[in-house]
């Protein structure tokens, strides 16, 4: 034996659940204010938090939200940072990492897709303490690294040092043997040349 | 002739010192026409270096997909001659090889002359070449090229010292052939440093030279090997090797060596040298060129042999484009013509010795320069990102600046022996005196 009647009551069990839904999507597809909120998470991050309302103050649950940031870098733009979507309280939740320190102008924004206004919600931080967004390698060598240029810096320092003080001393050297008047070369000494004068100008043996 | 210069010259005895002191007096008829010919060309190259200030690199083919071409294989190959002629100076001279003086002066000049030639594309290679004084201004001592500019410099003043005071014996004999107050008897005295060949002076010149000759081969050596490392230090495919150093200071004295063979032979040419520079010269010198050649061609297989082997995927682009690619005609043409064949040529005996000797340098010296250029194109043309190869084109910028370097060193000293003596008086002198003495011992 059959039962009888249930069909008719899942059926309209099933259709007043879809009017309920449709009627909570239909609600919520139609955002009117965005308020956004920020604050500091770990590792430098931040926590930003859009509140997205209703006409009537109620949570807007469902709806995407953009967030973006207004750079100022060879010219003011708006840089997007993601998406996401908001939950049953209406409020979507997004994790930052700012790659510079000073101000931001941080922007959420939802709706707009079909030609209606989009709703947008701004704020301002001053955000300080941010780590480069390049980690470096661990620093290989490090004793190395830290001795080469000094090294390097003294030995091109001691060969300049060198061949300056070898400069002078030959200049003087030759300088001062020339006044103190020093004997002539021993055996292996260069006969002048017959006629040949001398910076003494004394004439060369004939 | 003027009238100074012919009674100082009657007065004159010794050969060595009228063969040395004659470009100084009689640089024969040629030498304006051939100085203006070459300062024509080395103008033209400034024009030139001008017009790539004012447009930028592109002018000279460089692009975003070829970073590097023609100026980097000529700031290498000059360097690298110069390198070679300080090297025969100073090595010849520690290890007391006596045949060397009447060449060393040619060899410490060319390296001069050639150093300053190969340091100036240090600039001419630059993008923006206002900016070099930012090396000293803005050192920044992880970078090679900060490295590179310290030990060009150090070099470069090695190098002055190295030919200036083995010359202050001979400049002392110039400044004696002019009158008393002469301006020129003022200034040459005053290079001369109040030479009067007394023992102590001599005892302190060679003091200095001897310090001067072991310093500056460890100055060239170094010079040459941070050159090499401004290209091993990158992870490019073709340049990331640890033998690039000696590998480079190898080729420095192996060009090096065969530019003095040239310039000896072209200036015994030249100036009559005949006397002095006999074709037993070119052949010693030859004989260390081509013992450098064999220590290049293992250097070349070695680094051919372990790049190759590993066959990392853009190492192995680069070795095909290099054996079997666009690069092979050239690398052919240098491991035939600028290796095995001036090898066989010095190896081999032949009938017309000394002209088969320059043959071997000349093909040593054009071999190089290719070789040079293989080192740079291959990889600075290579993709590392898509399978695209850059393309260099080599414009009549880059082509008239490369010409104009190349005269610039027989321009330069020609015009240098207009001023010094050609050859090193005293040295030969002194060898000459050597000789006698041992031909008189029973």
């Amino acid at each position: 034996m059959k039962p009888r009647g249930r069909l008719p009551a899942a059926l309209v069990g099933a259709v007043l659940a879809l009017l309920v839904f449709g009627a909570a999507v239909g609600l919520a597809a139609d955002p009117a204010g965005v308020e956004l909120q920020a604050s500091q998470a770990k590792d430098g991050a931040w926590q930003l938090k859009a509140q997205v309302v209703d006409p009537s103050g109620g949570p807007v649950a469902g709806t995407q939200v953009r967030f973006s940031v207004i750079v100022d870098f060879l010219g003011q733009r708006r840089v997007d940072l993601g998406t996401a979507p908001t939950d049953v309280t209406g409020r979507a939740t997004f994790l930052y990492r700012p790659t510079w320190n000073g101000a931001h102008r941080l922007i959420a924004e939802t709706g707009g897709e079909d030609g209606s206004a989009a709703v947008v919600g701004q704020l301002s931080v001053d955000i300080e303490g941010v780590a480069s967004p390049i980690a470096p390698d661990p620093v290989a060598l490090p004793t190395v690294r830290t001795w080469a240029v000094p090294v390097a810096a003294l030995v091109v320092a001691s060969v300049w040092a060198v061949l300056g003080f070898v400069f002078l001393m030959a200049v003087i050297g030759i300088r001062r043997a020339r006044s103190g008047g020093r004997q002539p070369f021993g055996s292996s000494v260069r006969e002048p040349a017959p006629g040949h004068v001398g910076a003494d100008g004394l004439a060369g043996k004939s | 002739m003027t009238g100074l210069a012919a009674t100082h010259e009657l007065a004159w005895s010794s050969d060595v010192e009228e063969a040395a002191i004659r470009p100084m007096w009689h640089p024969g008829r040629l030498f304006w026409p051939i100085v203006a010919v070459l300062g024509l060309i080395v103008l033209g190259a400034f024009v030139a270096f001008g017009y790539q200030f004012l447009e930028g690199l592109w002018v000279a083919g460089y692009s975003d997909r070829s970073f590097y071409g023609i100026y980097e294989a000529n700031l290498v190959a000059f360097i690298g001659v110069s390198y070679g002629g300080a090297l025969v100076s100073a090595v010849l001279r520690l290890t007391g090889a006596h045949w060397r003086a009447p060449i060393t002066r040619m060899a410490e000049v060319m390296a001069l002359v050639s150093l300053l030639v190969g340091a100036s594309f240090a600039i001419v290679h630059l993008g923006r070449p206002d900016r070099i004084l930012n090396l000293i201004t803005s050192p920044n001592p992880s970078s090679p090229i900060l490295w590179d500019f310290t030990a060009i410099t150090t070099y470069l003043l090695a190098t002055v010292m190295f030919v200036y005071l083995p010359l202050v014996p001979d400049l002392a004999r110039v400044r004696d052939r002019f009158p008393a107050g002469s301006v020129r008897r003022r200034i040459y005295g005053l290079a001369a440093i109040s030479w009067a060949d007394v023992p102590e002076q001599r005892r302190r010149l060679e003091w200095a030279v001897g310090i001067i000759a072991v310093l500056i081969i460890p100055l060239a050596v170094s010079v040459h090997s941070v050159l090499a490392w401004t290209f091993s230090m990158t992870t490019r495919p073709g340049w990331h090797s640890t033998i690039f150093g000696p590998y480079f200071v190898v080729g420095a004295l192996y060009s090096g060596v065969a530019l003095v063979v040239l310039i000896v032979a072209a200036f015994r040419r030249a100036y009559h040298l005949e006397r002095f520079v006999g074709p037993r010269h070119l052949l010693l010198l030859s004989r260390i060129m081509a013992a450098l050649g064999l220590v290049y061609l293992y250097f070349t297989f070695a680094e051919l042999l372990t790049g190759g082997y590993a066959r990392t995927k853009d190492e192995v682009s680069v070795l095909s484009a290099l054996l079997e690619g666009p690069f092979a005609p050239a690398f052919w043409a240098f491991m035939v013509g600028g290796l095995f064949v001036p090898i066989a040529l010095v190896a081999l005996p032949t009938r017309r010795r000394s002209g088969a000797l320059i043959a071997a340098a000349a093909l040593v010296v054009v071999g190089m320069w290719l070789k040079r250029l293989l080192i740079v194109l291959p990889t600075a043309t290579a993709p590392l990102i898509d399978d695209t190869w850059g393309a260099i084109s080599i414009t009549w910028v880059p082509a008239l600046i490369t010409l104009a370097a190349t005269v610039a060193i027989p321009l330069g000293m020609i015009v240098l022996f207009r001023f010094v003596p050609l050859l090193a008086i005293d040295e030969v002198e002194q060898e000459q005196a050597r000789w006698a003495a041992q031909e008189a011992r029973p």
